[in-house]
Formats: C-alpha cells, sequence, structure tokens
C-alpha cells in the first residue's frame, strides 16, 4: 500500500464535493484542510475516515488523532491511515 | 432581590457580588473571577451608556468566545440594553442584515473580530460606535465615519442604575425565514427568567459546577449555559478551540460537571468511538437540545456518564431556550422510532395540540401549540409573520397561541413524541433551517422559479437542492453565491440540475416525488 493508493481513494471520495467547489484534484496540495476550507462538516469528515477504514482494513485512534493538529488536511489523513497501517 | 427577579440584570449582579471571588469563565489555563468581570462588564456598559441613549435598541456583540465577548453580553444587561450576537464564521452580509434589521447602532468587539469588523464598518450609509478593548488608531484612520471607544476609558465609573423592565428585550436572536430574511426572536427578561426559575428548581447547580459552552453565541441554547451558570456561582468552562473533534478531552481536561450540547456532538463522539463505559465519570447531568436525540446515543451517554442524569430538553427560540424535558435514566427509556420522547411541557406552561389545516384542537395528535410567559410576543418588526405563527385557536379563543410548527404525539401520561415537521423547517446539527429561504436566494441567483431544496436524511443529514431551467447551469457558481449570503450551515451539499421539475395537482413542485427520486437511486 502506498501514499498515493490512499490518496487517490480519499479523493475518489470526495469527487462529488470538490466537483461542487470547482477544485481540480490534480492542483490539490497535502495541506488543504478538508474540514476548514468547507468542503466537509465534522460528520462528513468522520464518515470519511470510517470508509477508509474499511477499505484499509485500519481501525484508527480517534482520542489520540483530535490532538493532532493537521489530521483534517489531506495530507495529515492519508499520513494517518498509513501509519495505523505500519503499526499494526 | 425578590421584586427583581424577573430582570436579568439584576439577577447577575446580585450573583457576582455573591461569588465575587470564584471564577466565573476559564477558557484553557486563562480564568476571570467574577469580581474581575463584573468590573469589565461595567466599564463596557459605561461605554455603551455614552454611545446609546435609546434602551430599546440592543447592543450587537461581536467576537470569538473571549472574556471580553462574555463581558460584553453582561455588560449589555447592565446598560438596560439586550444584546444581540453576531457571528464570525456568518458571511459579512447575514450579520449586515442582523445589524440594519435590530437596528443596533453600538458594537462591542473584541480583538479576534478585526477582519469581520472592518468589512461591516465599510457600510456608508450608517455610523456605528465601536467598543474596542484597545483604541486602533488605523482602524479609526480608516474609517472616520465611525466612533471608537476604548473600555479603559471608562473604568472608572461604577455601577450603572439598571432601568430594564419585565417586559423589556433580553436578547435579541435570528432563526432563518421563509422569505429570504431572517427572523428576528426578541426574547424578554420575564421569558428568560421565567425559564431560569423553571431550571433551577428542577435541577440543582452550585458554586462548584463546571459548566459545558459549546454552543455559538447567536444560538439561543447558550443562554442557558451562561445564566444558569453564573446565577449559580460556577465555572462556565469555554473549549480552548472551536474543534468538535476534541469535545471528550474537553469534558475530562475542564473536568465538566454540567453538559449541555446539541445531539449531533454525541453522534459525533460516538462514530469516534468516544462514548466508552465510565468516559465522562464526572459528568453528573448531562442536556441535550435542538434536534432529535437518537434513543441508541442516549444509551450510549447513560454508560459514559455512569448512569448520571440525562435531560432531553425540547423547545422553538420563541419559546425560550426549552419548555419541555424529558429525564432519561435505566428506569425510564420512551422513545418512538429510535427518538427519544420530548418529555412533557414545564408545568408553568400551557400546551395545545391542533389540526395543522383547520386550526382546531385535536387530542392524541397534532401541530403543537404553547402559550404562557415563555412565549416571546411576537416577532421583531414583522406583524404580518407575526399573525402567522401567533394564533387564536378554535375551542380555546381566550389566548393567543404560538403554533411551534412541530408534529407531535402525546402519549396517556402526557409525553409528547416529535412525529416531523408541517413546513420546510429543518435541522441541522440543531440548527434551523427553513429550505424556503435557501431556495429564495437560489432562484434569484439561477433566474429560475423552478427551485426546490430538500433535507436527505439517508445518513448524515444534508441538503439538496433541484434547478430547473434559469440562465446558470454552472453549479459552483451557485454554491459561492450561497456562501457569500447563507450561514455554513444552510449551504446546499448537492445541486441537481433536472431537465422537469415535478409538480402536484396544485401546481406546485412536488417535494415529496423529489426526495421519492432519492430514494429510487
Amino acid at each position: 500500500m502506498t501514499n498515493k493508493k490512499i490518496r487517490d481513494y480519499i479523493l475518489d471520495l470526495l469527487n462529488e464535493r470538490l466537483l461542487l467547489f470547482d477544485i481540480n484534484r490534480g492542483e490539490l496540495n497535502n495541506d488543504f484542510d478538508l474540514v476548514k476550507s468547507g468542503l466537509l462538516d465534522s460528520m462528513a469528515f468522520i464518515d470519511l475516515l470510517a470508509e477508509a477504514e474499511e477499505k484499509f482494513e485500519v481501525e484508527i485512534d480517534f482520542e489520540q488523532l483530535a490532538e493532532s493538529d493537521d489530521f483534517t488536511s489531506l495530507g495529515g489523513l492519508v499520513n494517518i491511515i498509513m501509519n495505523t497501517k505500519n503499526a499494526e | 432581590m425578590s421584586k427583581n427577579r424577573n430582570i436579568l440584570a439584576h439577577r447577575i449582579q446580585y450573583s457576582f457580588q455573591k461569588y465575587s471571588d470564584n471564577i466565573a469563565i476559564s477558557i484553557g489555563d486563562n480564568t476571570l473571577t467574577y469580581s474581575a468581570m463584573q468590573m469589565m462588564a461595567t466599564s463596557i456598559s459605561n461605554a455603551i451608556a455614552a454611545a446609546q441613549q435609546n434602551l430599546t435598541i440592543p447592543v450587537a456583540i461581536l467576537g470569538a468566545k473571549s472574556f471580553l465577548t462574555f463581558s460584553g453580553i453582561v455588560a449589555s444587561l447592565f446598560a438596560s440594553h439586550a444584546y444581540m450576537p453576531l457571528n464570525l464564521k456568518f458571511p459579512v452580509s447575514r450579520n449586515r442584515k442582523m445589524l440594519a434589521l435590530s437596528g443596533a447602532k453600538v458594537i462591542v468587539a473584541d480583538s479576534h473580530s478585526e477582519t469581520m469588523l472592518k468589512q461591516l464598518l465599510e457600510e456608508k450609509d450608517t455610523s456605528y460606535y465601536v467598543i474596542l478593548e484597545q483604541l486602533n488608531p488605523i482602524l479609526e484612520k480608516e474609517f472616520p465615519q465611525h466612533h471608537f471607544l476604548a473600555i479603559h476609558h471608562f473604568q472608572e465609573l461604577g455601577n450603572r442604575e439598571i432601568l430594564s423592565k419585565g417586559q423589556d428585550t433580553a436578547y435579541l436572536l435570528f432563526t432563518s425565514g421563509t422569505t429570504g430574511s431572517p427572523k428576528g426572536v426578541p426574547v424578554s427578561n420575564d421569558n428568560v427568567c421565567v425559564y431560569m426559575d423553571h431550571v433551577l428548581a428542577g435541577w440543582s447547580f452550585n458554586e462548584n459546577d463546571r459548566f459545558s459552552q459549546t454552543f455559538d453565541l447567536t444560538f439561543d441554547l447558550s443562554v442557558h449555559d451562561m445564566m444558569l451558570c453564573w446565577l449559580s456561582g460556577a465555572c462556565l468552562c469555554i473549549p480552548e478551540d472551536e474543534s468538535p473533534f476534541r469535545l471528550a478531552s474537553y469534558i475530562r481536561d475542564q473536568k465538566l460537571s454540567v453538559w449541555f450540547s446539541v445531539p449531533s456532538a454525541a453522534i459525533l463522539m460516538d462514530k469516534m468511538r468516544l462514548l466508552k463505559e465510565d468516559a465522562f465519570n464526572g459528568l453528573r447531568l448531562s442536556f441535550f437540545c435542538g434536534e432529535a436525540l437518537p434513543e441508541t446515543i442516549a444509551g450510549k451517554w447513560l454508560k459514559a456518564v455512569h448512569g448520571r442524569d440525562i435531560v432531553n430538553l425540547y423547545g422553538p427560540a420563541e419559546a425560550t431556550i426549552a419548555i419541555g424535558a424529558y429525564a432519561w435514566d435505566n428506569e425510564n427509556k420512551k422513545s418512538k422510532n429510535g427518538v427519544v420522547c420530548l418529555g412533557k411541557i414545564f408545568e408553568e406552561q400551557e400546551y395545545c395540540l391542533i389540526d395543522p389545516d383547520t386550526i382546531e384542537l385535536r387530542s392524541g395528535k397534532g401541530e403543537l401549540c404553547l402559550a404562557g410567559k415563555q412565549i416571546i410576543g411576537g416577532y421583531l418588526n414583522d406583524q404580518e409573520l407575526s399573525d402567522k405563527y401567533f394564533v387564536h385557536v378554535r375551542g380555546s379563543e381566550d389566548q393567543t397561541w404560538y403554533r411551534t410548527g412541530d408534529m407531535v404525539e402525546e402519549d396517556g401520561d402526557g409525553d409528547l413524541f416529535f412525529m416531523g415537521r408541517r413546513d420546510a423547517e429543518v435541522k441541522i446539527s440543531g440548527y434551523r433551517v427553513n429550505l424556503f429561504e435557501i431556495d429564495a436566494l437560489i432562484r434569484q441567483t439561477a433566474g429560475t422559479e423552478l427551485v426546490a431544496s430538500i433535507l436527505d436524511d439517508r445518513k448524515t443529514a444534508r441538503i439538496l437542492t433541484f434547478i430547473s431551467g434559469g440562465s446558470i447551469q454552472d453549479e459552483h457558481e451557485i454554491i459561492l453565491r450561497c456562501r457569500e449570503e447563507l450561514p455554513w450551515y444552510m449551504i446546499p451539499e448537492v445541486i441537481i440540475f433536472v431537465d422537469e421539475m415535478p409538480m402536484n395537482v396544485n401546481g406546485k413542485i412536488d417535494r415529496n416525488k423529489l426526495k421519492q427520486k432519492l430514494h429510487d437511486q
């Protein structure tokens, strides 16, 4: 599993929202914040994480996660899944 | 004191003196005592008095959840005015509309609000009085048509005489309307003090309590937290950041004892697997209000707080914070369709059920109507709108009833259950959203009458807008316009262009068919 694979999967899930906001997925960089940008609300963000958990068969520690500052950024989100997978 | 029980400012002042050494507010590691807050509020109240003599006009509060913002709220009341909160997260145009509708000329602005403040001050036709912690020469130079007052210039002046009467407005809030303009809900001192008395008698609070504060100040449930806390000499604990993901650690780190939030906050914690047994052992009392409380969430929360009291509150802003309550515990678990019971209407207040079409009394099932001292007198400066919602009911003509729009069912014990709405109002994370207000804006933008927003509640509730015809076929342009005009919770998540809009026999857009379309997908 690679960062790119996770990133692509996340972007696929976000496709509808990205279109609505007229954002080209090719131009997105890793510090783009999915929640602060208004792309997703908090509930939708957690739902997205849940889908990724299922897809990549990981269980995220949300309590610890919430303490980090950048977990709602695209890059941060990819890292969480990657790191959780690697730790298992 | 007893003769002034119906004036919020008197009650707060009494409490501030009684508990002077206690902590009134804590934000992270910073705290403010009651006496320090009283001093700050008194200074601001004198600045308000210097700027605005007409006591019927509310004072606008613009800021983050800071000491200055909360002191500004108390100061408005000390100065015998109502307060009207603005919201830094709202678009400028929404805040501007609220300022214009309320007539507010005085703005108490904290240091976090500068960007929004500057945009509001660009208004050419009005001259505002802005009360700041410190004067800002750049601001003064840039906006010569406005007046700026620094709090510390008013420090030497003592307490002002409180001139408010029971019927005078204590706070003014706005809620989503049908026509594209928000509805002003003025809540009087009488209204809010009756609510406080009911809750203070029903549940006990003490000066060791630590209250949560999760609501935006533009949401009337924030009044419950602030005022019950300060009337009890307790500490109001402000989350250090606005992250909804950190609420669980906020409960523990701040050692909260009294919780109040929308059910959505608990649902989010549940999705994060944080509602574990005894996770929130310190909470002795938990209130929920603002939207349907799912039975499963109430059950998990009960375990997380070790079986201690959970109260499901019910009530529209027009009935002052909440007017019904159901205590959920290990013995009492009434629910219907997976949603916790709304409970009984407070016994000092009155209610009846009506047929929404004929406005005749019904029993067992119908639209809930309310009367009593918690009900506001009517909407702000809008008689026509007020006449629509404050009505006479056939079979009970002797008084005016407020129509909630909530369809309810009543069981043999007098407990009520929410069964849906009779109009286009929906809830998004506890916020009232009138879908017609969204439609009105999009109609203008898209250049077509055929616009219909619906609530898609198959998963997490979201707003979908269908558009047919019109000059603009670009969903992005529509969303952009919504973001300029509407609060974040009113912005549609999906725009769907359709060739043909389904119509019902009356020639109106058939929203049920649109909903059906979704389910068929």
